[in-house]
């Protein structure tokens, strides 16, 4: 499907290559997994392959890339778009009309297929992905996982050869990710297209795909071959895989059925809960009974919840169940219609977001959203003047170096990297020292280097007094960071407790180590390596 | 039974043709009374008349009202008088100028409720398709710019919740900055991603077709026929021949699009088809139309002026009626059934 030869891309401006790939054969039919740290080239190949890259960015290509026989850098992406369906990173953003049949028609009417022809296509194209009823919805009333479904229709409907996915899950609940990747392996099954999904979350993708692409590896020409071939080198491995190269099975299991039968091997001690702070001191911030209703909809149901000083409590639940309602309203964005929100037992009711924010950090999902300043330095003197505190070159230099970012200080905060602009977000909402932290999906769109530095830095900074509260759907990251877990659902708090026992409990937040040992308290490679 | 789009743009002619033909103030409130029980009726979403649509008709009626009293010296029912010599403002303040300004008020309110309803019960792609085949880049620009348009404003509110979260305030014009710049870059990367997400599903700008060789001659023979058809009509006083030379301008622009437009080989998902109650509403609104445009009985009464001396606005039932007809398709449409709304 995919043949390329000595194939170097450049970037207008850039002395260094985006991406370098010596040879690369992807068979029809097969389901490719493309890996690699942030700024590996994953999306610049992807783009590749139906032209957007160079038509929209320009820039320099050696070499030869063939996809289903055609050159797309001859043919252009027009043409290749009856061959590519292609699904974007943040699917909601490239919807072109409001309503999803007419989203879904849009390819079509580009194609000129005629309309009976649409009807019978489009008709087909819900049944096979189970979203009939979704039809005649407007497409920003619908859920991520909605989102998603609609965005693989709208590229499937011409009936492409290749289907290209840019992270679909990185913005789902486990449950509607699985959903979602259980419905690409069964059409890949029943159409025999070849799909091609780059993912940083491995644990998730490893079980479907049957090859693997670790681009920026193998002195930077990409590692190709079967899952268990390039994983072993990959530097980024999910929790089976690090446990397998510990206790040295082989074959490399990629998935919990695979991995069970070594698993059975691992000597369980009797298990001893792990210990966590006890919450004993009066809570630093606190719901009594809260409940927050949009027009016409209610999304939080008498929620009571506390945060205890120096927790590190997450929250998880699906898409939709109200999380983000939950911290807009702690920080003052939402007003309850019913109950209290405290800070160190005081109504926040009388206090506006801004004054809030002084006790309370916060760092929304999107962190360009903060950014606007020259540089670096200049974001978080910004801060300190909103809230009229001095500024402390002295103060805003260390902050800088404990999130790694000294040497970028009269740096343009938008040219660095996501991780570095997540940890810019940090600081600008750091700099006031404040003791609470809350976070909205601080692990959405890293790899799982810069995941691992930023729970380090948490952690590091929960160890210093502040405490943190974060949303997440990234559940090896909360298994990792959490003292405490939260489990919201439709606006209602279901599950709040220890993160072995609540984790363990509910079958759809469980770690792929809770999964693995699910008569353990184990969440983690460490929880096992320590109890073994 | 959702009505064609036609026939909406046809009810909103009439409307507008009521509202530029008349001055007389008991049928522009009637007039307003008939388009709030329409949007109450119609509005999407509120079952009742929208807050907002209230606030915006009483702003905009004090501000005339006000404006005009203190700017139009006309009038001969002095209520006081500013005294000096200050241009625009110095003088008397008149009843009939606080009128005239009221009714101004009453056909910018009329205006405003008319195109809020228009865009309540057509959606976008609706209007879109209206746009001529030929024209099918700017349709498709048309449609994005629209649906931008959301996005931008759940943009905005994120962007200043965020800034909040910062301790920022708005309280000079330079504390906008924040609230800008990330608006700005995050919109023009929205439209890099909308631009790709087309392309890699198949749209262009770029027609399929090459043009036909006489095409580029077209436009320029179609001008030079209206152009000159005017001329002669003006010059020569000889309205047959110039008639002539406009109609055949007209028949080549048609041709234009005609052939423009198979040079891109589309097609539709949807095509309304025109039913009964379309038809019987089109029909209605062009009679309206047709009844406040011709000489008829009583239609000295839609003019109306307060001035020199206000005196009591004189009716026709006829016009009142016609009016009224507006009311129809609130009984012919009944509200969308898209399941989200």
């Amino acid at each position: 499907m995919i043949q390329i030869k000595d194939l170097t891309f450049t970037y207008p401006g850039s002395l260094n290559p985006a991406l370098q790939i010596q040879s690369l054969h992807i068979p029809p039919g097969s389901f490719t997994l493309i890996t690699g740290r942030s700024g590996s080239g994953k999306s610049t190949f992807l783009r590749l392959t139906n032209a957007l890259v160079p038509y929209f960015s320009g820039g320099t290509i050696t070499g030869s890339i063939l996809v289903n026989g055609k050159n797309p850098l001859l043919v252009g992406p027009q043409v290749m778009s009856r061959h590519v369906g292609f699904v974007f990173q943040e699917p909601e953003n490239q919807f072109v009309v409001n309503i999803v049949e007419d989203e879904i028609a849009f390819s079509m009417e580009n194609a000129a297929i005629p309309r009976s022809e649409m009807q019978t296509r489009i008709q087909t194209i819900l049944e096979q992905l189970n979203i009939q009823h979704l039809r005649f919805r407007k497409v920003d009333s619908l859920s991520g996982g909605e989102t998603q479904r609609v965005a693989i229709a709208a590229a499937l409907v011409l009936m492409p050869e290749l289907l290209v996915l840019d992270e679909p899950t990185s913005q789902l609940d486990p449950q509607a990710a699985q959903e979602v990747l259980t419905l690409l392996d069964q059409l890949r099954k029943e159409r025999s297209i070849t799909i091609l999904i780059a993912e940083h979350r491995l644990e998730r993708v490893l079980p479907y795909c049957d090859h693997m692409l670790n681009l920026g590896a193998g002195n930077k020409a990409g590692v190709y071959g079967t899952p268990a071939q390039v994983i072993v080198h990959n530097e980024l491995q999910p929790p089976i895989v690090q446990l397998a190269q510990h206790f040295i099975w082989q074959p490399i299991p990629l998935g919990i059925e695979e991995a069970r039968p070594f698993a059975q091997k691992v000597s369980r001690p009797i298990s001893i809960p792990k210990s966590y702070p006890q919450s004993n001191p009066p809570p630093i911030l606190s719901m009594r009974e809260v409940s927050i209703t949009y027009p016409n909809q209610p999304v939080l149901s008498q929620v009571n919840l506390d945060l205890f000083p120096g927790e590190r409590l997450v929250i998880m639940g699906p898409n939709g169940a109200g999380k983000s309602t939950l911290l807009r309203g702690l920080i003052g964005l939402i007003k309850p219609s019913q109950g209290e929100i405290l800070i160190n037992g005081q109504s926040i009711s009388d206090r506006s977001s801004a004054d809030i924010c002084q006790t309370i950090g916060f760092l929304p999902q999107d962190p360009n959203a903060l950014l606007f300043a020259e540089t670096v330095t200049q974001e978080l003197e910004i801060t300190l003047k909103n809230h009229n505190l001095p500024i402390n070159p002295k103060a805003i230099y260390e902050l800088l170096d404990s999130l790694f970012l000294k040497e970028e200080g009269s740096s343009y905060p938008r040219d660095l990297s996501t991780g570095e602009r997540q940890r810019v977000a940090l600081g600008a909402i750091t700099i006031t020292n404040p003791p609470i932290l809350i976070l909205d999906e601080p692990t959405r769109g890293l790899d799982q280097i810069v995941k691992h530095a930023l729970c380090e830095l948490l952690i590091n900074w929960n160890e210093k007094g502040k405490s943190i509260l974060l949303v997440t759907h990234d559940v090896e990251f909360a298994a990792m960071f959490a003292s405490r877990v939260i489990i919201l659902e439709q606006g209602k708090i279901i599950a709040n407790g220890n993160p072995g026992q609540v984790m363990h409990e509910f079958s759809r937040y469980r770690t792929q180590i809770a999964n693995l040992f699910p008569e353990t308290n184990w969440l983690t490679v460490e929880d096992v390596l320590i109890n073994h | 039974m959702k009505l064609h789009t036609w026939s909406w743009l046809s009810w909103l002619i009439a409307g507008l043709i009521i509202v530029s033909t008349t001055r007389n103030p008991l049928y522009l409130l009637l007039l307003i009374l008939v388009l709030f029980i329409i949007q109450s009726i119609l509005a999407k979403k509120e079952s009742h008349l929208p807050i907002s649509t209230i606030k915006f008709s009483i702003s905009v009626l004090f501000l005339s009202s006000v404006l005009n009293a203190f700017i139009s010296r006309f009038g001969e029912t002095i209520l006081f008088k500013i005294p000096g010599h200050i241009p625009l403002i110095s003088g008397s303040v008149t009843l009939e100028a606080i009128l005239f300004g009221a009714i101004n008020g009453l056909v910018l309110i009329a205006m405003f409720t008319l195109f809020t309803i228009i865009n309540a019960v057509i959606p976008v792609q609706d209007m879109v398709r209206l746009i001529p085949h030929a024209l099918h880049p700017i349709a498709v620009v048309t449609t994005i710019a629209l649906t931008f348009i959301p996005a931008m404003q759940q943009q905005f509110r994120t962007i200043q919740d965020a800034q909040a979260m910062r301790g920022q305030r708005l309280h000079k014009l330079s504390d906008w900055l924040p609230l800008f710049i990330p608006l700005l870059i995050g919109s023009l990367e929205r439209a890099m991603q909308i631009a790709e997400a087309m392309t890699a599903r198949g749209y262009s700008v770029q027609p399929i077709k090459k043009q036909f060789p006489m095409q580029k001659f077209i436009l320029p023979a179609l001008l030079l026929f209206i152009i000159s058809g005017w001329l002669v009509i003006l010059i020569l006083n000889k309205s047959v021949l110039g008639w002539l030379l406009i109609g055949s301008g007209i028949a080549l622009l048609f041709s234009l699009f005609f052939t423009s437009g198979r040079r891109f080989p589309k097609t539709r998902f949807h095509e309304e088809t025109w039913k009964i109650p379309s038809i019987f509403f089109l029909f209605t609104c062009l009679g309206i139309t047709i009844f406040f445009l011709i000489p008829f009985p009583g239609k000295e009464t839609l003019a109306y002026n307060p001035y020199p001396l206000i005196t009591t606005p004189t009716i026709s039932i006829s016009v009142l009626l016609a009016i009224l007809l507006l009311l129809i398709p609130t009984l012919l449409n009944k509200r969308e059934t898209h399941d989200s709304d």
